[in-house]
Parts: C-alpha cells; structure tokens; sequence
C-alpha cells in the first residue's frame, strides 16, 4: 500500500469569461478540465505542459491560492479547498509554494531576514531568539551565507533569489512543495544548482514534491513521476523512466521530438 | 535580454552608502534641491511671520491707501485700504501652503484608502469603490468644488473641503493602479502563504510598495492643490475679509488692476515661486522614487549607437588578413555601459567571422555579451548608456561602426536583418502586419505601395502563414506568439538579407512551436543563401542549426570552432562544464553536475580568466594576466592557458 | 467597431445617472431649509411654501429626484428668483460662449503643446529639451487668473492691441471678427497652462515609447528616423495622448470659469460665480450638471477616437 499525500480526482476550475453586452454570457474557460493525479509521500511528481495548459492553476489550487470548481483534492485526506477556507494556517504548514519568477515573489522593500520570519512566526509560532535561530539553520540549508540575512532582494542574483524562496517555504516546514517553474527564469549554470539543491533537500527532509515545468529536460532529471498536460486534461501520466523511454500519447511524442538536443552521439 | 541597460543597472555600489539610494538620488538631482531650497526659505519666512517686526495684516490706514513699492515704511506698497502688503503677503502665504498642505495630505489619505481597499478587496467592492470614483471624475475638476462651495456656502474652510473631495479620484484611481500591479505579484501570494492575515498584508507587503507613488502623488498635488484654493479665493469663495490668503488678495487687487497694478501682480508673482518651487522638488521626489527609472530608464533613443573616432578603436588592432571579404567580420569588438559611475565592459573584445552562407552561433547565460555583441552589429545598442569604444564591425571590409547614418540604414533591413527575441513586443501593435513587412520591401527593395503588399504577403506565404492576404491585413495582437514571429522572420527575409541576425527568436516560445520556427528559419535561410548569427543560450537549439558556435563568458569569446566538434570535446573548462549543467534528455543517468558561483559582473571583471574563480583546473598563472583566444586545433580556438591538458 | 460604439454608449449611461444623482443631492446639502437657502432672507412663508411644494421638497427623497429627472427631460430646469427667468433659458445663451472659448483653447493648447512635446521626447537632454522643460514647469506653476491679469495689463493697457473684456453680447455687436478679437486673450490664457501639460504629457508618453522593442526593431529595417518617429514612435503615443486631451477638456472647462471672471467673458462659467454669490441654487445646480453632461460626451468621444487609432481596444 502507498503512501499518498496529495490526490486529486477530477479537479476542475472554471474561470467565467465577461459577460458582452446583448449577448448571453460565453461558456467559462477551464484551465484544468477534470484531472487526477496522486502523489506519493517522499516523491516527485512532475507536471509538463505548454503555456495555457492549466498547470500554473493546478499549482494554484493545490496551494489553496485558487478554489477549485468542481472535483476533489485533498491533502492527508483532508480537503484543501475546506481547510483554505477554515483554517488556512493549517494548509500553509502542509503544503508551500516556490514562485517562477524569483524576484517577483520576494518583496523588494524587505530584508531577507524579514521575509524567512514572517512564516516562523505566523506558521511556527516561533519569536525573538528562537526565530533567529531557525533563520540561520534555514540561510545554512539552502547554502546561502548568514550574513545575507539583512540584505534587500534586488542585491542577490536570480539563483540566490530563488534560495531565499526555497528557504521561506522550508520555514513553514511543509511535507508538500509545490514548484512552479523554479528553474525557468534560471541561467543553466544555476539551473543546475537549484536542481541540486532540491534534490538534496528532498533526501535530507523526506519532501514530497509537485514540480511544474515546461522544460521535459528538467523535469526527467528531478521527477519520479510524469504527468502530461494538454488544454487543461492530463494526456498521459506514467514513470519518468517510462514515459521519456517509451511515450504513448501522440503529444507527448510530439513534445519530446520537438526538444532541440545538444547531445552528440 | 530585450533590454541589456535593464539587466545591467542592478545597483551592487548601493550598499556602500549610508544614505538610502532614493535621497541620494534626490540630492543629486540639483533642481530639486533648488525647489527644495526655495521652498524651504518661503516656508521659513511664512513661519516667521508671526515674531518678524511686520505691521499687522489686517491693519488698514485710509490716508496711506495704495502706495507703490518701496514707500518707507511699507516695502510692497499697500492695498486699497492702507494695510501693509509685504505683511499680508507673507501672513497669506502661511494660509495658502497651510492649506495645500493640509488638502493635499487628506485627499491622498481619504483616496488611498479607497485605492487600496479597491485593489486589494477586488471583485464587487472594487467595482462598487470605483464607479462612484467615476462619477465624480465625470464633472470637469472645478465644476465639483463649485458646486460643492455653492452649498456649503463660500469660506476658506469649505473651499478646503471642496478642493480635498474634488481630488480625492486622482488619488483613489492612482493607488488602485499602482496596487494591483503589486497585488499580482507572486510575493503577495507568498505572504498569504506564509498564514500572514489581510491587514498585515495590506499595511505590512501592500502598503510600503505603494507608498513612493502617494509620496510622489502627494508632492505634485501640493503646487496645484495652493492653486486652486487660490483660485476659488481669487473667486471671492474662500477666505473671506479681511483674512486674506494669496487668492484673496489677487481678487481684491484685481479691480484695481489699471490703476495700482502691484497690488495684484505681486501675490500672483508669489504664488507662482511657490508652485515652480513645490513642482522642481515634486519632479525631483519622482525621479528619485519612480522605480522605472531605476531600471534602465537612462537608456535613451537615438538613431545609432554612439562609436569612438576610428583611430581610438582601431588602437592596438592587428591589420586585418583576410576578414575584407566576409559579409560580417568582428575584430575586437568591445562595448560598455557607463552607468552612474560604474563601466560595464558587456563586449569586451570580440572577435567573430561570418561567412557566405555559414551559420555561426553565440552561446552564453545571461550578461556574456551575447546579445550586446548582436546588437552592435547594426548599431542598436541604446546609447547613452551604450558606446562602442573599441574595435572594428567589417562588413565587406566597411566599418559599419563609422560609416554615415544613411549607408547604415541601408544595409539594416537589406544586408543584414534582424530577427528579435519577443515576437510580443518586437511588433508595431498598431500596424497591420502585411504593412509592417511591406515596409521593408518598399524602403529597400524601392517597390511601389501595391507590388510591397503583394511581395508582403508571398513572404508571409513563405513563412507557412496560412491564409497570407487575409492575415496581412491583421494586428500583432490578433496572432499567436508562433505567428507573430512569423511575421518577424517574414520580415527579415523581405529584401534576401545577406546575414540574418537572430537574438534567442524563439526563447518565448512554447517547445513544439519553437521546433517548427527554428526548422522554418533556418530551411529559408539556406534556400536564399543567407548566412545566419544565432544567439542563444540554448545549446541544443544551437546544435540543430549552426556550423560554428562561439561560446561567450564575461563578455568575451572563450572558446570556438565547429558545432559538434566543440559539443563532444570542449576545450575550455567553462563550456565543458557548462554542457554538463545541461540535463539531457533521454539520458536519466545520472545528476546534473552545477558550477559553484557566479558569473561576474562585466563592471568588475577579475583579471585574467574571467572563469577562474569558478574554475577546478585554475592555476596561479590564470589570474596574472590576460591569456589569450589561441587555436587549439583546425578551426578551433580556446582562451585557457590548459586547453592542451587531458 | 459598430459593437464598441453600442457598448461605450451603454456606459455612458451609468455615467450621467451618476452625475445626476451627485447634482441632485447637492441641494440637499444646503444646510438648513433649501428652499429658504434658494429664495435668499427676504422669502415670505408664502413663497417658501410654494417653492418648497414646487420644488417637491416635502417628499420623500428619491420620489424628489425622479420628478427632477422627469422635469430635466421636459427641458425644466427651474425658475432662477434673482434673474427672475427660467435656468434654461440663461444656460442656453452662455453655453456657446464657454463651449467656443474652452474649444479654442483647447485647439490652441494641442496644436503648440504635442509636437512641443516630441520635439522635446526626441532631443532629450539638448538645449532644446532644457527650455520646453523649464517653459512647462512655469506654464503648470502660473495660476491662469493672474497670466490673465497680466496679459490684460500687457496687451490691454500698456500696448492696446486688443480688448480686455467687455464682451457682453455674443452675438450683438462686432460679428465674428468681433468676438475673435475678443477671444485672443481669454483664450491665450486658458491655453497656457493646459498646453503645458500636454507638453509634459506628450513628451513622457513618446520617452515611453521610444524605449518599446518595435521602435528598434523599425530602426533595423532601415527606416529613416523620421519615419521612424513619426509612424513608429508618435503613432503609438497618440493613443496614449488622445485621452489626455479629453482630460485636459475637463481642466479648460473648470479653467474657464477664472478666465471668464477675468475677462468678463459671458460664459457658464462667470454665470456659476455671480450665482453661488447670490445663493441662486438652481441657477448653479442646472449649469454644473449641463456642463458636466457635455465633458461625458466629450471623453465618450476621445474614447471613440482611441479606439479608432488603436486596434486592441476594439478587440477587448
């Protein structure tokens, strides 16, 4: 018997389009159009697809950020829409976020001890000492120098941004991270440090991760498990060593055909 | 990489201040310290007014009525009822700034808080908030406060009143924008991630983000705030006799106008240094504060990038061997950056051939160079901060960097194209397509308006645009971001470029639409004959269509030769490393191997390899001094002094 | 484009029931009893009753102002007791003075202040940039009551080339020369400011969009600058300037009532101060909201016009 820690079945979000004048109200758009999907504890589930194929809003939504429409997704057996709603300090200590653009998700005006507090005193309930205790332990994690600490993000360069993103979620100590596109805004160079990095930290603290990615590359060198995602339906979903070996949707072909490869034989 | 300036103004010297960046911009930019000085000596003397040795304002001697200026006694004359005018002059100005003061800071309170709440709630709130902002921006500005002033009855009090609500949209509709920009932002999301609750939100994330534009709001409301308080005493609706502020006293004065001109000319006079004065240091608060200007803002737009005189970049150049006859030969290209006081050297001695027909490739991470180098090729470099100081950019043997403006629009476009990175905004979004490539063709190829479009839409038929007469007469818009740059490659082929340089044309792109365009480029080129300069920072996309690749770090070529060649035996330490960084795919063996560190700033280079700090085979001797780009192999040049070590 | 106009139109009309509920209830902001405030402190009981019935000021609130809507739709606009004459009759003969004079302005503040303003965007920084610069910052500090004053005593007095107010009778005396004569000033003046900030305004609009990746990628197709600031650049800060100048409408209609005092100009304007000053309620109530209607057409139709020049609004 596995062990799951997120399933969906059949999630949906609809987003109503507006209303033109004299004209009944056009059908609303769904992003995600009845997926399923479950992860196990401990592992990572990639999620693959092109813009405007849903992923972002299934990332949104497992987050709590987003309410589904319809379908089902729970957390531990426990609904993530309901828990966002009763108590979203309780959802938050489950499951975190690391944004793509890491930059934008850090707020410029604070300074990085600022931003990786907030969380342990909200979520942790920790204070004073104790929080600066546990900011170094976080800064060490993600191997960024203590002294980094009483800096403002715009002095850090896109991968350390993306550390100090990492950090903040680790702050709340989640078993779920939800990554949405953490390399993508990355050079390679530091690409690959980030991939490491989490890789590590999931052997290190038994994370579960939900990794959204556009780049098949990528998510073949982090994900255990691969989902497939088109127009907001899951195409194909299957074991990263499978899928990348042998696809068997046509758009998943199609996908990994069209990867330029630097590779030589 | 659209904009190289934008990438390069991270401000690493701030920290070095103690002063917050933004006074130190204020107190550089030498108008608004004069606004802030004339301000602050009006001010003072306003304040003063009450302890300074003046008659008293209300004070009227009949005998002494109208004097003109400089009577002893009486330095600005008097009014039409003996009072002393330098007196109520500076008891007005106390009345007008108190006034615009207080009006401006209230209705930036009263309309902040219906901003943010407007931004931050969303939904049904919002639109509520928003449309009774709309009402009250349909009356034209000081319609409303009449209005207003004509039921509460006039005075200075209710001219106050009527000035703040009148106001009170400009602020409300500001903030709200400049809110919900910051609401989209992902760290909003963070924050109520991290279990922060809606006020702690709003005071503690929201807030200081928004707050440089109520600064900057607030500050150039206050000159137009005096002035319309001014203008409804001016009225006879606000102060009312014999307190008088500035506007009142222009309104008395003005029946007198033909016979005791001074009486309102010098209050009018007085108002107007306030205003200058508030209105220098308000534009001087926004530029320091207006985070646009931060980024890259100083770029300027100019016809071409600026170059040193030919001797100056020719210093120190080797004579040129054969490179006269290629279509596109670099020698020694440097270009730099100056901003503030820092020189980005972001090309820093370039050297790259293109021959007949070839495709060459530029592969680095973001500050290499790469893109600075492609832009320099046609002079579009954004100057100032931009220069070309060095080197020479050959095109059949033609300086491209000195020859005159008009030869150089004639080979932009016709010689050598460009293909840009963002088919989103590389676009003319207010011309139809067809037009947008029938341009080129009509400024090179000398058609007429009809035989362009026409040569417009085969071209947009030759990119696999389907229906080409039907979607010429489109809008960027109304395309898909794979259509669009289409039509950007459409249009450099329109007049059988020479060279088409293309910078990262498909890093915007989803995957299977960046395989389709990048086939289509390059089967194209090779049926015109075009070479092609390709940048990008994508190895693979690299691999799957040029014949050379020069790999950049630091702004500098590190290491080049033959595609494959240099894929399956990197000579240098950075490209062998970097290709490991690379997850490929179909190959889950094993990690992705990273670099340690950083790439280096372009202001702050280290001598000798610019990869040696991050490099595990570096030498002492990698540091002392410069080493060299030197073959390594037929065809194949590499700037490491252990290319030769296995 | 048929489909925009329908729905532009549509919000217009929230729009003036907006505006008209905001007049509406300015009288009832009077403090005390309106219509003692509208008859001024020589009213008998008599006649307040009989203004108040009129007036339906003894019901309820919104029954009030639908028979004030209802009334405004038959053209009744009230009866002015000072003028002693119905309000719509004094609006309808000092409208076409304040229209033609804000108009002229306005023509006159865009033709000198947008390509001032381009002129500026693209010499950025060079000596001619410097001037119009410091030439704005003056325009937007001058408070338009005393540039007027100042003309007036420049060009009035001391040199008489023109004349300075006594414009009484639009359509009495001098025929148009006339009235164009006496429109020079008033109409110089109200244009200064405004002009000024369509300087600033143009010229922040073409930085904008001289920095947008298509004005390059028009310089690497090899265009000539001019071509390049003219169809590229300009074009596409027009859209931005077009509302601007419906803006700048609302600022030169409320501008106009200080220059219409100064020159005695017998606009809505000078009508609105005499009557607030005599406390003619009525008399302010129908010219503020005849005013206000004509500035909802004219951004209807900037609206309009933006979206003539701009595709992507129609698409929206």
């Amino acid at each position: 018997m596995s062990d799951i820690v997120l399933r969906a079945e059949d999630l949906v979000r609809e987003f109503r389009r507006p209303r033109r004048l004299l004209r009944p109200r056009p059908p609303g758009l769904r992003a995600v159009d009845g997926v399923s999907l479950a992860v196990e504890r401990g592992r990572t589930l990639g999620i693959v697809g092109e813009s405007g194929c849903g992923k972002s809003t299934l990332a949104r939504m497992v987050v709590g950020l987003i309410a589904p429409t319809g379908g089902a997704l729970t957390i531990d057996g426990r609904s993530i829409p309901e828990l966002a709603r009763a108590d979203r300090r309780a959802l938050c200590r489950r499951v975190q976020m690391v944004f793509q653009d890491p930059s934008g998700s850090l707020n410029p005006r604070k300074t990085v001890r600022d931003i990786l507090t907030a969380p342990l005193r909200a979520l942790r309930g920790l204070d004073g000492a104790a929080a600066r205790a546990r900011v170094a332990e976080l800064m060490d994690l993600v191997s960024l120098r203590p002294e980094f600490a009483d800096r403002h993000p715009h002095e850090f360069s896109g991968g350390q941004a993306q550390r100090i993103g990492i950090a903040r979620a680790l702050a709340a100590e989640p078993e779920v991270l939800v990554l949405d596109e953490p390399v993508s805004a990355l050079d390679v160079s530091v690409q690959a440090q980030v991939l490491q990095l989490l890789g590590d930290l999931q052997a290190r603290l038994g994370l579960t991760y939900l990794f959204i990615s556009h780049d098949l590359a990528v998510v073949e060198a982090i994900a255990h498990d691969v989902v497939v995602m088109q127009r907001g339906k899951v195409v194909e979903a299957a074991p990263a060593e499978r899928i990348f070996a042998d696809p068997r949707h046509d758009y998943t072909k199609l996908l990994l055909g069209s990867v330029p490869r630097a590779a030589v034989p | 990489m659209s904009a190289p300036a934008a990438s390069l103004t991270v401000t690493r010297s701030a920290r070095r201040f103690a002063l917050p960046p933004a006074l130190t911009r204020l107190l550089h930019n030498r108008t608004a310290t004069a606004g802030a000085l004339l301000l602050a000596a009006v001010a003072l003397v306003a304040l003063l007014a009450p302890v300074l040795p003046l008659q008293p304002p209300d004070a009227s001697h009949l005998a002494l009525r109208l004097k003109p200026v400089l009577t002893p006694g009486h330095l600005l004359g008097t009014d039409q009822l003996g009072r002393d005018i330098l007196s109520r002059l500076l008891w007005g100005t106390r009345l007008s700034l108190a006034v615009g003061v207080f009006a401006a800071l209230m209705s930036s309170l009263l309309g902040s808080t219906i901003g943010l709440a407007a931004a931050y709630r969303g939904g049904l709130v919002d639109a509520a908030l928003m449309r009774g902002i709309d009402t009250l921006m349909a009356f034209p500005y000081l319609l409303l406060a009449l209005a207003i002033v004509a039921a509460l009855g006039p005075g200075l009090f209710n001219a106050m009143m009527a000035i703040i609500v009148v106001n009170v949209p400009f602020f409300a509709r500001g903030v709200r924008g400049a809110a919900l920009s910051v609401v989209r932002a992902d760290f909003m999301a963070a924050a109520r991630l991290c279990g922060l609750s809606d006020l702690r939100i709003v005071f503690g994330e929201l807030l200081p983000n928004v707050m440089p534009g109520i600064v900057i709001g607030v500050s150039t409301t206050v000159g137009w705030m005096i002035l319309e308080t001014a203008g409804l005493s001016f009225l006879g609706l606000g102060a009312q006799p014999p307190q008088a502020d500035l506007g009142g006293m222009l309104g008395e004065g003005r029946n007198l106008l033909q016979v005791a001109p001074h009486v309102a000319t010098i209050p009018g006079l007085v108002i107007l240094l306030l205003a200058i004065a508030i209105n220098l240091l308000g534009d001087g608060l926004r530029d320091a504060l207006d985070p646009k200007l931060k980024a890259g803002g100083t770029a300027r737009s100019r016809a071409r990038t600026d170059a040193a005189s030919g001797e100056e970049r020719r210093r120190g150049l080797p004579a040129p061997l054969a490179l006269a006859r290629l279509p596109l030969a670099l020698r020694g290209l440097r270009t730099e950056f100056r901003v503030g006081r820092s020189v980005y050297a972001a090309v820093g001695g370039v050297d790259i051939a293109v021959a007949r027909g070839e495709a060459v490739g530029i592969v680095g991470e973001s500050g290499s160079g790469k893109t600075v180098t492609a832009l320099s090729v046609l002079g579009l470099v954004a100057s100032p901060p931009g220069r070309i100081v060095g080197g020479e950019i050959l095109h059949h043997g033609e300086d491209l960097a000195e020859v005159p403006l008009r030869r150089l629009q004639d080979v932009r476009g016709g010689r050598i194209a460009c293909v840009f990175q963002d088919p989103g905004t590389s676009l003319n979004p207010l011309i139809p397509v067809g037009e947008q490539v029938a341009e080129v063709v009509r400024r090179h190829a000398g058609l007429g308006r009809r035989a362009a479009m026409a040569r417009a839409v085969s071209l947009l038929d030759a990119v696999m645009i389907p229906e080409p007469a039907e979607t010429a007469r489109r809008y960027p818009h109304e395309m898909s971001g794979g259509q669009r740059q289409r039509v950007g490659i459409a249009m450099a082929l329109a007049d059988d470029p020479e060279i088409i340089i293309a910078d990262e044309p498909t890093t915007a792109l989803d995957v299977t639409t960046q395989a389709k365009v990048l086939r289509l480029l390059n089967d194209l080129r090779r049926e015109r004959g075009s070479a092609l300069l390709f940048i990008s920072h994508d190895f693979g996309v690299i691999a799957s269509l040029c014949d050379r690749v020069h790999v950049m770090y630091g702004g500098r070529v590190v290491e080049s030769g033959p595609v494959a060649e240099v894929l399956r035996h990197p000579r240098h330490p950075y490209t062998r490393r970097l290709l490991a960084c690379v997850p490929a795919l179909g190959s889950r063996t094993g990690r992705v191997a990273p670099i340690p560190g950083l790439p280096p700033s372009t202001d702050a280079l280290p001598t000798g390899c610019a990869f040696a700090p991050r490099c595990d085979r570096a030498l002492p001797a990698c540091t002392s001094g410069d080493i060299a780009l030197r073959p390594v192999g037929p065809d194949r040049h590499a700037r490491c002094i252990r290319a030769d070590d296995e | 484009m048929g489909g925009l106009i329908l729905r532009r139109l549509a919000q217009v009309v929230p729009v003036l029931f907006g505006v008209s509920v905001v007049v509406f209830l300015v009288i009832n902001l009077i403090p005390g009893d309106p219509a003692r405030a509208i008859l001024g402190t020589f009213a008998t009981p008599a006649t307040i009753a009989d203004v108040t019935h009129q007036l339906g000021l003894d019901r309820p609130l919104p029954v009030q102002y639908l028979v004030w809507v209802d009334n405004l739709l038959h053209g009744d606009f009230g009866r002015s007791y000072i003028l002693h004459k119905p309000v719509i009759d004094e609006i309808g003969a000092r409208l076409f003075p304040t229209l033609l004079l804000a108009g002229t302005a306005l023509v006159l503040a865009s033709v000198v202040g947008v390509p001032l303003g381009i002129l500026a965007a693209v010499r950025q920084d060079a000596a001619a940039d410097r001037i119009v610069t410091l030439a704005v910052l003056v325009g937007i500090s001058t408070p338009s009551f005393w540039l007027g004053m100042l003309l007036i005593l420049w060009f009035g007095v001391r040199l008489a080339w023109l004349p300075v107010g006594g414009m009484t009778e639009m359509f009495g005396g001098g025929g148009p020369l006339d009235i164009a004569r006496h429109l020079v000033l008033p109409a110089a003046t109200l244009a200064a400011v405004a002009g000024a900030v369509l300087v600033r305004l143009t010229r922040g609009a073409m930085l904008e969009v001289l920095r947008q990746d298509y004005v390059r990628t028009a310089r690497a197709k090899g265009l000539s600058e001019r071509r390049v600031v003219v169809r590229h650049a300009f074009r596409n800060a027009v859209v931005g300037i077009v509302p601007v100048i419906g803006l700048q409408a609302g600022f030169v209609l409320g501008g106009a009532v200080y220059v219409e005092t100064v020159f005695q100009w017998p606009g809505i304007g000078r009508m609105l101060v005499s009557a607030i000053g005599t406390r003619d309620i009525l008399l302010v109530q129908g010219g503020v909201l005849v005013v206000a209607c004509a500035y909802v057409l004219i951004n209807l139709l900037t609206d309009l016009v933006q979206a003539v020049l701009d595709p992507r609004i129609v698409a929206s």
